[in-house]
């Protein structure tokens, strides 16, 4: 038996390293780690450079309002910050939403779990894995064995290789390199064969058109996409089963186009993006030992997929809620987005102020007041950031702890707390994988287990939205046409105070939005989203954060080409919300690395 | 692929200049006189954006730029100038976004017709829950006066 597991201790000593920013689509994200004189990362620095004042935008506004601006607050999964606003104010307001409206909502949510799930494997991680200029000198034939003896996906001739071949070297050859443009080409860390290089670029480009259907979905039943409407009380979607009376009403004609793509959608994830994650996995096995961080001891989810409308019990939650500590699987710990004691935020290490520093604030309590200085380390050349000092104030994400401790959120985490919470589709699904891959459930807690478990939940979510489009499709045969609770509508019936807690498991992890009404306005607004958790720098006891502790220990080959730290980064799918300039204004390239 | 023009403007609105693109979007709107264009507010979905583009064969891009202009002047370029100003000069605040969509929309055999884009040099981009600044809204009308006159 092996000792109880412990958080990674820092060593500031070695050589030190900045890599900013890390996302390769969008985001503020910057790391500084330390490498000692082999190259193994000693001590890892998370920073978020970019202020959100979300918080402060929507004071004194209509709370029904708050979910459009909510929903910007991230620039792909605005759903969820629109679905955790729309539970936060009906929480608030004792409104209970109709059946229909709960399984539209999770057909909204399955939905962009599983577009977004396949997105960020094929075009935000899978470069870190896939070499796309060895791909160019694969066999095409080769190629098709391959994609053959690992699905039956029909598009995998040697003519179809041969050509996507074609149109990439055609496309890195007019000097246009765009999404490529940033990989470590050659970096010995790439350990695929060219065919499988090739086998996973196509896959990458069939992925971009295939999420492009996927969205249809919430087209439908949001009226529009991009930003989808929602609404408090249930969902904007008006049902017309005998195609007449009011234009865009849902009708069988639309929901066959969901179930259609639906199922395509299964089949997409059954049979490329599950059989590509297994064959690129079996060749990264090394990667089941690095990058676990607090995955093997502290995991939250907030739960997700109610099963009944506004029953939160976890056995109605398709996605249990719960909390694992210190590593001991056989104890679900309770999650109460209400318990003052359960989760709070410090700001020791974050450029915010707080009257009393020593203590961390539940969100209803949250304070949002920058204060941006830097430790005596920190140093600031010319308007930019040459590094920081983790001693003192260091990020602008504000550290987040369940009842002190530094969580990770994300689909290793629900998975994790759905395996040891007996769940047993979860079991077949990650028991199924780790017997392909032979490895054991505790490789799980790694960089490879945190891609492995995202490719595993989509497939999951994938099942899920069948089913649930199934289950909508026979209420609206019963005849139960309701979408919307109006009867709290207008704000004459609302108390004069009301406290309401959001949950959501958005793709990426734990999501809550904290909301008090005073007057029928809002008087307090807090977001803590995933990546606030995952990213949290260092707390008022100097526990390190969710990614700090994933990079300390992981050897890398070349400091100045961080692959390894990407990689690791990458497997946490890091939203730092949006509208991002890369550039500095001379034009610099995207990601600057410098070893200080 | 049908034959309405594509009007989408991309950015934050919650970021001062660099939420032009979608103010753009609602003036546009307002005003009435883009006919059958199909006017999206694309935000800042990225990736998120190749079906609606994909689908159009001429097409508006509306955003904030940085490319050394004062504050508040309007260009516009063509295709090729779009091109050649990713490469690696800031073409746009949020370029990466709007270039890789561009990039993986030709990635996968799509040549609009036609792809413009009409951007305001931006004055302000770091302030977070800020409008526009004043140069950038007073650039408003005239920006919208020039798409209507695109079309």
């Amino acid at each position: 038996m092996t000792a109880a597991p412990a958080s990674p201790v820092p060593d500031a000593s070695g050589r030190r390293v900045v890599i900013d920013p890390i996302t390769r689509i969008e985001g503020h994200l910057r790391i500084e780690i330390n490498v000692d004189d082999r190259n193994v990362i000693r001590n890892a620095v998370s920073v978020g450079t970019m202020w959100r004042g979300l918080e402060n935008i929507l004071k004194d506004r209509d709370p029904r309002d708050a979910w459009a601006f909510a929903q910007r607050i991230c620039g792909v999964c605005t759903g969820t910050h629109a679905l955790a606003s729309l539970r936060a104010v009906e929480d608030a307001l004792g409104i209970a939403i109709p059946d229909n409206a709960n399984l539209i909502r999770n057909i909204m949510q399955l939905t962009l779990y599983v577009q977004d799930h396949l997105v960020h494997f094929y075009h935000l991680h899978a470069l870190d894995w896939v070499d796309v200029v060895s791909a160019l000198k694969a066999d095409p034939a080769a190629t098709s064995t391959l994609a053959q003896s690992i699905s039956p996906w029909p598009k995998s001739s040697p003519g179809y290789f041969k050509d996507i071949q074609s149109r990439i070297a055609k496309f890195v050859g007019s000097g246009q390199l765009g999404p490529f443009r940033n990989g470590y080409w050659g970096h010995p860390g790439y350990k695929l064969p060219a065919e499988a290089n090739l086998m996973a670029v196509a896959h990458y480009l069939e992925a971009l058109e295939f999420q492009r259907e996927i969205v249809k979905i919430h087209t439908v039943f949001g009226g529009k996409n991009p930003h989808p409407h929602w609404v408090v009380g249930g969902v904007p979607s008006a049902i017309n089963v005998h195609g007449s009376g009011a234009v865009g009403a849902l009708n069988m004609e639309r929901l066959n186009l969901v179930v259609e793509i639906a199922k395509r959608t299964q089949e997409f994830i059954a049979q490329v993006y599950v059989p590509d994650l297994l064959a690129i996995a079996s060749f990264y096995k090394d990667w089941t030992q690095w990058g676990g961080g607090l995955s093997s001891m502290n995991l939250l989810s907030y739960g997700e997929f109610p099963n009944r409308a506004n029953d939160t019990t976890n056995d109605n939650l398709g996605m249990p809620r719960g909390a694992i500590l210190g590593g001991d699987l056989t104890r679900i710990h309770e999650v109460d987005l209400k318990d003052p004691s359960h989760i709070q935020e410090f700001v020791n290490h974050s450029w915010y102020k707080y009257p009393d520093e020593g203590k961390g604030l539940h969100p209803f309590d949250g304070i949002t007041e920058c204060d941006f200085r830097l430790g005596p380390a920190g140093k600031i050349d010319e308007e930019f950031l040459t590094r920081v000092d983790e001693t003192a104030k260091y990020s602008y994400i504000k550290a987040p702890r369940f009842k002190g401790e530094a969580m990770e959120v994300g689909p290793l985490a629900r998975l994790v707390i759905g395996y040891a919470a007996g769940r047993a589709d979860i079991r077949q699904l990650v028991d199924g994988a780790l017997k392909t891959l032979n490895i054991p459930l505790s490789a799980l807690f790694s960089t490879l287990g945190r891609t492995a478990a995202r490719g595993l939940e989509a497939q999951w979510a994938a099942d899920q939205l069948v089913a649930t489009i199934d289950r909508l499709m026979a209420n609206i045969r019963n005849g139960d046409i309701n979408t919307c609770a109006v009867e709290k509508w207008e704000p004459s019936s609302w108390p004069s105070l009301a406290k309401g807690a959001g949950y959501c498991e958005a793709p990426r992890g734990a999501l809550g939005h904290w909301v008090v009404i005073k007057d029928t306005r809002i008087s307090n607004y807090q977001c803590v989203v995933p990546t606030t958790w995952n990213a949290s720098p260092r707390d008022s006891q100097g526990k390190i954060g969710t990614y700090e502790a994933a990079l300390i220990g992981t050897p890398m080959a070349d400091p100045s080409r961080p692959l390894e730290v990407l990689r690791t980064i990458h497997s946490f799918d890091p939203c730092l919300a949006c509208a991002t300039h890369l550039y500095g204004p001379d034009g610099q390239p995207i990601v600057d690395v410098k070893v200080v | 692929m049908n034959g309405a023009p594509l009007i989408l403007g991309v950015g934050n609105l919650l970021w001062s200049d660099e939420g032009v693109g979608p103010r753009l979007i609602d003036l546009l709107r307002s005003r009435g006189r883009t006919g059958g264009a199909e006017l999206v507010d694309g935000g800042t979905q990225g990736l998120y954006l190749l079906p609606t583009l994909t689908e159009a064969d001429d097409v508006v891009l509306l955003d904030a730029v940085d490319v050394g202009r004062t504050p508040g002047e309007i260009v516009v370029l063509d295709q090729d100038q779009i091109s050649a100003l990713g490469q690696g000069r800031p073409l746009s605040l949020h370029q990466t976004s709007l270039h890789d969509l561009l990039a993986a929309a030709a990635l996968i055999g799509w040549h609009p017709r036609r792809l413009r884009l009409v951007g305001i040099q931006a004055a302000e981009t770091e302030a977070w829950g800020q409008p526009l600044t004043p140069v950038v809204e007073a650039a408003l009308a005239q920006a919208a006066e020039i798409v209507e006159t695109m079309l």
